[in-house]
């Protein structure tokens, strides 16, 4: 090998990821866990320390759970108690005037809840928590890479592959890399997508926000209402509370502000000490923040050998705390499809599916995220009119509170959950092979569990052979699963053939009484087999690819291998020696 | 659409024309006059996809000298500099839009002054680019430049203008338009001119009005076909979107691009500006 050989095979990679949050940070870990040369890139130092994105869905804690993530964020973020809905004040002396709770009960009794739709629940962590939890377990690879301070200055689409400059934010030196395939996760204002992006759409900007973190006694107050936001109503102290930081101990408070410039440590102090009708109170300032959230859909996900995923793609405001986890979801769709095309199982078509898949749900996230913006406003906007002497007085009409209790009921707990958006997502692709069943209609609030072609395979509750409960959704991610009730053995038989022609692996999971796992309600027989002798195709990214079934070993193998190879995009010669003989 | 100016004259374009024509040899100019960083910014928040910033005071203007008016013409030598940068080329589309249509049309007054001809300004700017379903973008566009072998070959005088010391000696049958808003008018305006307010002739959404609404406007201003007509403003803006219309409806005026700002840096000319005003 000569030296130039040399050089250029250290600096290429199956992938290279373009920025480190959380969409980065996932991507690379999937990408290395796969096995596949990764390197990624961040122009930060390390990972955030911003007070943002601490939402987390269950479907986004199920792949945690599924990457060793959620255990090491066991102590993490808030106690559910400390972080639970919405409450609107005049201000926050006076007490709470209305509230939209998540969350009714005890922690336990939240927990129990939610067991019966996930092995996990959704919780409230700081971004600063998962993100570095998410670099630990990427960084164990040792096929990844991980470089901070590390800027993309340039990129260039070549035939086979795509060549970037890289610059060390340190030492200012410049070096090229280049890839098979790059993936933007570099944010709302992605580079690559300025470079390469062929047209967005926007909506509305969310500008001029001001963030601040203080330190001060509220344990008794915010603390004690326990929401994780807390809108103000009055117009001069307009915005909201955050709650304490479980870590820092820090409390938020946001407003927005129309100037250049934040305003002052004087007004600032005032501001606060005004929203909470406590005068008095001591208050230490930390830091200040301005943000401004713009929204937008990028038209194009795909640039030949360049795909774009979570803010690079679709961004929003944060309300809902859609961001973190619709990117996250990305990158667990796009994973497996790289891995495939990577590894020659997979034709090139498939990664076509990532856009069909995602940009649906991506519609449904702006759109969502931007209703939320204006729906909170439209309620204080207009629970604020007429109130004028009262507000001065820190209170509100009776009135009022009846219109902001009205407002609020429609939007109870599961509007703030979002289990339906968590849970009920639907891909319809050439990597879906439908039925004739119709798929629930996918809804924000509601979640209908179902094993449609398309829909996130649902959770139930297993013992494996030690006799340890686990979840179905701990069956997935490296691998397609062939999985189902009581399997009858043609089904095994036809799972090898497939495997072996498609050179994937395909493993089998029979639930049954004497299976490999056991299910342990009757939830697993009546989701999983809806017709006696249905098997389910699981993609690795824990999406129902198909629902099968079949009377003998020949059948059964022909519709698996015809399921794969469609979504797989690729044609193989039939596993049967008969056929092979013929051919 | 015979209603609308472009659809008989081919340098006024809409959006849907351009989206139902792609061209890769096509480039938006998105031209901005305000605070320049705050214009920057609101250009990196959302533009025409492949749309490139202008600054009309660094691109379509040189900088003003104590006697010259607020916006001269450029250098041909700089703006040949910056259109290479962009990649600008002899077979280049040049698709100008702003905040407001006076803007862009002082971009396509320039570039067709300099010997472009492929140069549109894009009816509606913006919003009605987006209304058609245009892909916007944010950030920055990265333009590659145009190899130096690449033609291009700028030359002025391709548009008609008149210069100041002309337009002391106009006689009574050369109309003058004055293109400002009417308390710049009433404020003082070289003498005789007529008050024809550019802003008239786009709606509250910022696209042209129609050919009968302009032509109306330009009827009771005194326009008559075959005359003789000057168009000024404060700096060679405004004006520049009447020279459009005009030559959009058939007419031949001249700009004055010196206009308000440069006449009245001399004492002489303010003083016949104070005596001979157009009576109301």
């Amino acid at each position: 090998m000569t030296e130039r050989s040399m050089n250029h095979a250290a600096d290429h990679f199956d992938t290279v990821v373009c920025g480190g949050g959380p969409v980065g940070l996932s991507m690379a870990f999937l990408l290395g866990r796969a096995g596949l040369r990764v390197a990624m890139f961040e122009k930060r130092p390390t990972t955030t320390t911003l007070p943002k994105g601490q939402y987390l869905h269950a479907s986004t804690g199920e792949f945690f759970r599924q990457w060793g993530v959620w255990d090491l964020l066991h102590d993490a973020g808030w106690e559910t108690e400390d972080a639970n809905g919405q409450g609107f004040y005049v201000n926050v002396a006076n007490g709470p005037v209305a509230a939209i709770r998540a969350i009714e009960g005890t922690h336990e009794e939240y927990v129990k809840k939610w067991e019966a739709y996930s092995p996990v629940f959704p919780r409230k962590v700081p971004a600063s928590d998962y993100e570095a939890a998410i670099r630990r377990r990427a960084e164990a690879w040792p096929n990844a890479s991980l470089h901070f301070n590390a800027r993309v200055t340039d990129v260039e689409q070549r035939d086979d592959d795509v060549r970037l400059t890289v610059e060390d934010m340190q030492s200012h030196t410049v070096k090229e890399v280049t890839a098979r395939y790059v993936v933007a996760c570099d944010g709302a204002h992605s580079f690559i997508r300025s470079r390469l992006g062929r047209g967005q759409d926007h909506g509305p900007t969310f500008g001029n926000q001001v963030l601040v973190e203080f330190r001060a006694d509220l344990d008794d107050t915010l603390g004690r209402d326990g929401f994780f936001h807390s809108f103000v109503l009055n117009p001069r102290y307009a915005g909201w509370f955050g709650s304490k930081h479980p870590e820092s101990g820090l409390w938020r408070y946001s407003f927005r502000h129309d100037e250049e410039t934040p305003p002052v440590h004087e007004v600032v102090l005032e501001r606060i000490r005004g929203a909470l009708g406590m005068p008095g109170l001591p208050v230490e300032i930390f830091q200040t923040y301005r943000f401004d959230y713009s929204t937008g859909l990028l038209r194009h996900w795909r640039e030949r050998n360049v795909l774009f995923a979570g803010d690079a793609a679709h961004w929003h405001s944060p309300w809902g705390g859609f961001g973190m986890n619709s990117g996250i979801q990305d990158a667990n769709n796009l994973a497996w499809k790289l891995e495939l095309v990577l590894k020659g199982k997979a034709g090139d078509s498939l990664l076509d599916t990532y856009e069909q898949e995602r940009k649906s749900k991506a519609r449904i996230t702006v759109k969502s995220a931007t209703y939320n913006s204006l729906h909170y406003q439209a309620i204080a906007e207009a629970a604020r009119v007429g109130e004028g002497e009262l507000f001065a007085q820190g209170k509100i009409s009776a009135e009022a509170q009846l219109f902001l209790s009205q407002r609020a009921v429609p939007h109870g707990d599961n509007a703030v959950l979002h289990t339906g958006y968590q849970l009920g997502t639907l891909y319809r692709s050439q990597a879906v092979i439908s039925n004739d069943e119709v798929p629930p209609v996918p809804g924000l609030v509601e979640y209908v569990e179902t094993t449609v072609p398309g829909v996130r395979a649902p959770h139930a509750w297993l013992q494996d052979a030690k006799g340890r409960r686990s979840s179905t959704v701990d069956l997935w991610g490296r691998r397609f699963v062939l999985i189902g009730h009581d399997i009858q053995a043609h089904w095994m038989a036809a799972a090898e053939n497939a495997a072996r022609a498609m050179k994937i692996e395909l493993p089998v999971i029979n639930v049954a009484k004497n299976g490999t796992y056991r299910p342990l309600d009757a939830k697993f027989e009546m989701l999983y087999e809806t017709r006696h002798g249905d098997v389910i195709l699981v993609r690795p990214d824990g999406f129902v690819a198909a629902k099968l079934r079949a009377a003998d070993l020949e059948s059964a193998t022909g519709q698996l291998q015809e399921a794969l190879q469609s979504i797989l995009g690729v044609t193989v010669r039939s596993a049967s020696p008969m056929a092979e003989a013929l051919a | 659409m015979t209603h609308k100016l472009s659809s008989f004259f081919g340098d006024i374009v809409q959006p849907d024309q351009l989206l139902e024509r792609p061209n890769d040899q096509r480039l938006f100019i998105d031209v901005r006059l305000g605070e320049p960083a705050d214009e920057f910014k609101d250009y990196r928040d959302c533009h025409i996809l492949g749309a490139v910033h202008a600054q009309i005071r660094d691109v379509f203007a040189a900088q003003p000298t104590p006697y010259s008016g607020n916006l001269p013409l450029p250098e041909l030598a700089v703006l040949e500099q910056q259109l290479r940068a962009w990649g600008v080329h002899d077979g280049t589309e040049v698709i100008l839009y702003g905040p407001s249509m006076a803007l862009a049309a002082r971009g396509w007054w320039v570039l067709r002054w300099a010997g472009l001809t492929n140069v549109k300004v894009l009816d509606g700017g913006l919003k009605a680019w987006i209304n058609q379903g245009g892909p916007v973008a944010q950030g920055e566009t990265h333009r590659i430049p145009t190899a130096a072998s690449g033609r291009l070959g700028l030359h002025a005088g391709n548009m008609p203008q008149i210069l100041v010391d002309e337009v002391e000696q106009l006689g009574t049958d050369t109309l003058v338009l004055d293109a400002r808003d009417e308390n710049s008018y009433l404020a003082g305006s070289i003498p005789r001119a007529r008050h024809m307010p550019a802003a008239e002739q786009w709606t509250p959404a910022g696209q042209l009005r129609t050919v009968s609404e302009i032509e109306d406007l330009y009827g009771s201003a005194g326009v008559k076909a075959g005359g003789d007509i000057v168009v000024y403003c404060g700096g060679g803006v405004l004006s520049a979107l009447t020279v459009l219309t005009l030559n959009a409806l058939g007419h031949k005026p001249r700009l004055y691009v010196g206009s308000w700002s440069e006449w009245n840096k001399n004492p002489d000319r303010m003083a016949r500006s104070a005596a001979e005003r157009m009576p109301a």
